[in-house]
């Protein structure tokens, strides 16, 4: 039951299984049909998407790739809506220094997308990057609210403001940039990749702006922002979770899979996981993780190759489909993938359909 | 990760979710809640839980009197605004 299953083995006999084998048998079965679902899904969305995706002009000059910010002042109340503007495009630094940092971030996320995966803005037709800053009353939080960026300045407790990392405001572009590509429904498993995508490309913005390679980056998320209330050095940990500070309750893998209600079903818990199959692959790949492993996740996400409600297993599958597309079946790239995710336990190395069958 | 049953005179929250996933605690003497809270607390065991509101939002949990519910942050009543003010810093 392992290699090339998925193309020679006719489904309707895996269904008859799935229905009458034994109960090891029927779990085999089961699994099988739903990575040669994903991959026939795959395929066929890679095969529609390839063509425009490769043929984007990169850098054309005019509309795209000029970036527009405005950062808004909040007050310390708790309205999405403010109107005071502290900094607009062009203009030169404010006297707020959380508005200043949300005006460089969004730059510099902006100028990663642009310039690294040719996506012009959350929405790939130059929107406006909104940031607000201030937001509520000791607001230990930064969100997106689907039209801007919200930046409270911290309890001084906990945290000391979320402007200050760079990864931060990468991460809620990101979630940006989730909600009009694949739209990841925001509970259990397709929450936390949805919230680990956010931590991938915000840490990806950061490596960017530094220069740092995968081996040179701390692969830290929040790193900064702890106040005295924390101890530790950031508040997450793609290389190794649940390391990042005292009462980190990440898993690394799917044995330590957290079941909860709260966070909605944890979705900030279990983003360990696919945080470090990332990380995983960047670092198998070595080099600077934006050119390729990025750009592997990234294809997830443009070509739609996956569902809102998508579990890991499935998003594991699909980069697995990704790398293979953009790299070969026999890459280097499509194994670190595929080493990953088994590392992680979210693909069994039995249930690791070969990159051929993903790619023909 | 669910906290022992508040006492009577008790309303316990829990607030998990955030751009950190912390999940944090704190207790409040039912006889602190200012005119209106409690009435406003009471409206949000009556309303079913909401689905999640936005990425990083806070989740605020609810207990007391052996009920529980859940409220996303941008469903919480106007009323209890200040209450989550005077609790900035008494997370723990």
């Amino acid at each position: 039951m392992r290699g090339c299953k998925c193309r020679i083995v006719p489904p309707n006999l895996f269904e008859r299984i799935a229905r009458h084998g034994s109960q090891e048998e029927r779990e085999a079965a089961l699994d099988t049909l739903s990575v040669d679902h994903s991959i026939r899904l795959i395929r066929a969305q890679n095969a529609a998407l390839a063509g425009p995706m490769a043929q984007r002009p990169v850098g054309t000059p005019g509309r795209h790739g000029v970036v527009h910010r405005t950062i808004y002042d909040a007050k310390h109340r708790n309205d999405e809506h403010a109107t005071t503007v502290l900094r607009d495009e062009g203009q030169p630094e404010s006297h707020d220094r959380s508005a200043n940092q949300a005006y460089d971030g969004l730059g510099d996320t902006y100028r990663f997308y642009w310039e690294v995966l040719t996506r012009d803005s959350i929405d790939d037709a130059s929107m406006s990057l909104l940031g607000e800053v201030h937001f509520g009353h000791r607001y230990d939080n930064a969100f997106w609210d689907g039209e801007r960026m919200i930046f409270g300045d911290g309890s001084g407790t906990l945290f000391t403001g979320f402007t200050a990392a760079l990864e931060v405001i990468g991460h809620e572009l990101t979630h940006g940039v989730t909600e009009k590509t694949i739209n990841l429904r925001y509970s259990g498993q397709s929450g936390a990749l949805n919230e680990s995508i956010s931590d991938v490309f915000g840490c990806l913005v950061k490596q960017y702006k530094l220069g740092q390679t995968a081996d040179q980056a701390t692969w830290l998320v929040g790193e900064g922002i702890l106040g005295p209330g924390m101890h530790g050095v950031a508040l997450r940990s793609m290389k190794a979770p649940g390391t990042a500070f005292d009462g980190d309750t990440q898993p690394a893998d799917m044995a330590h899979y957290v079941n909860t209600t709260s966070d909605n079903g944890g979705v900030h818990t279990n983003s360990g996981i696919p945080n470090r199959a990332f990380y995983l692959v960047a670092s198998a790949i070595g080099g600077n993780a934006w050119e390729r492993a990025g750009r592997i996740w990234y294809q997830v996400m443009t070509s739609r190759a996956v569902q809102p409600d998508c579990q890991f297993h499935t998003f594991a599958t699909a980069t697995l489909a990704a790398a293979a597309t953009l790299y070969g079946a026999t890459s280097t790239e499509a194994k670190a993938v595929a080493d990953a995710w088994g590392t992680v336990g979210v693909l069994r190395a039995s249930q690791l359909p070969t990159a051929t069958a993903l790619t023909t | 990760m669910t906290a022992a049953v508040p006492p009577d005179d008790q309303l316990a929250i829990e607030r998990s979710g955030g751009f950190a996933g912390l999940t944090m605690r704190v207790s409040v003497p039912l006889a602190e809640l200012r005119p209106g809270e409690r009435a406003a607390i009471e409206e949000c065991f009556e309303h079913s839980t909401s689905p999640p509101s936005g990425p990083d939002r806070f989740v605020y949990r609810f207990r007391m009197h052996g009920r529980e519910t859940d409220v996303q942050e941008d469903r919480m009543p106007q009323a209890l605004q200040p209450l989550l003010d005077r609790l900035a810093t008494s997370w723990h």
